[in-house]
């Protein structure tokens, strides 16, 4: 379940930056997810509509991209 | 057998129902293999109260469009299906949901609902203070086919044995 709070995590994080950014939804996450941080990338990609079912993130569309890092990164929003 | 009973809400109105509940079940007889846990929007944390347990029962608000204080028994798919419950920041539906879509263990589960008025004030709305003697008997009916399910699946595995 690791992955599923990851992902509320993420979403918090995103809801954050549209606020600042004066937005209201989220239509695509752009994350990087790398090879040495212990993250499934398909868990995430089965936990993220759930977890983003009713927020700002609802019905968005979860883009992952691996790299050969330690880190998990949120790389770019699409928001509207 | 260790069967749980959790009595999920929030403080606000009759969201706060299926605390109410358990902490009615809490001061009545229950069997001693019956623990009751009281839980505020447990989000994910709901995991980990069923992980180790052989069977629970969960106390939850619901909005399923009937009449404030209806009570209804639902089981684990009939809320994956789309029954709402309340505006918990992660409800008791997604948090099963999640268990399923990750392969997390769960063991088997009955959900009482309590049709709610208002999530507005402190209390309970009259409907639902005269619904919590119906919620507990629901309960302890669950808990009696729960216990029937696992000998059943008990037997059937020594069958196969």
């Amino acid at each position: 379940m690791h992955e599923a709070r990851l992902c509320l995590s993420l979403i918090a994080l995103a809801e954050r930056r549209l606020a600042a950014a004066g937005a209201h939804r989220i239509l695509a996450l752009h994350i990087e997810v790398g090879e040495l941080c212990g993250v499934a990338p398909e868990a995430l990609a089965a936990a993220f509509p759930i977890c983003a079912s009713g927020t700002c993130a609802g019905g968005a569309e979860l883009r992952i991209e691996r790299n050969a890092g330690r880190t998990l990164v949120l790389r770019e929003m699409e928001v509207v | 057998m260790r069967l749980r009973v959790i009595g999920v809400g929030s403080p606000q109105g009759d969201d706060a129902v299926g605390l109410a509940v358990g902490r009615r079940l809490l001061t009545q007889h229950l069997p001693e293999d019956v623990e009751v846990l009281l839980r505020e929007r447990p989000g994910l944390d709901l995991l980990d109260d069923l992980r180790d347990a052989d069977a629970a029962v969960l106390i939850d608000a619901l909005h399923a469009g009937a009449e404030p204080g209806r009570v209804h028994s639902l089981a684990a798919r009939e809320l994956a299906r789309g029954a709402r419950l309340s505006s918990h920041e992660l409800g008791v539906g997604a948090a099963l949901a999640l268990a399923d879509a990750l392969g997390a263990r769960r063991p088997p589960l009955r959900i009482i609902g309590i049709e709610i008025a208002s999530t507005q004030g402190s209390g309970l709305s009259t409907q639902l203070e005269a619904s919590l003697e119906t919620a507990c008997a629901r309960v302890r009916r669950a808990i009696a086919e729960l216990r029937v399910e696992l000998s059943d699946a008990d037997s059937g595995a020594e069958n196969r044995g």
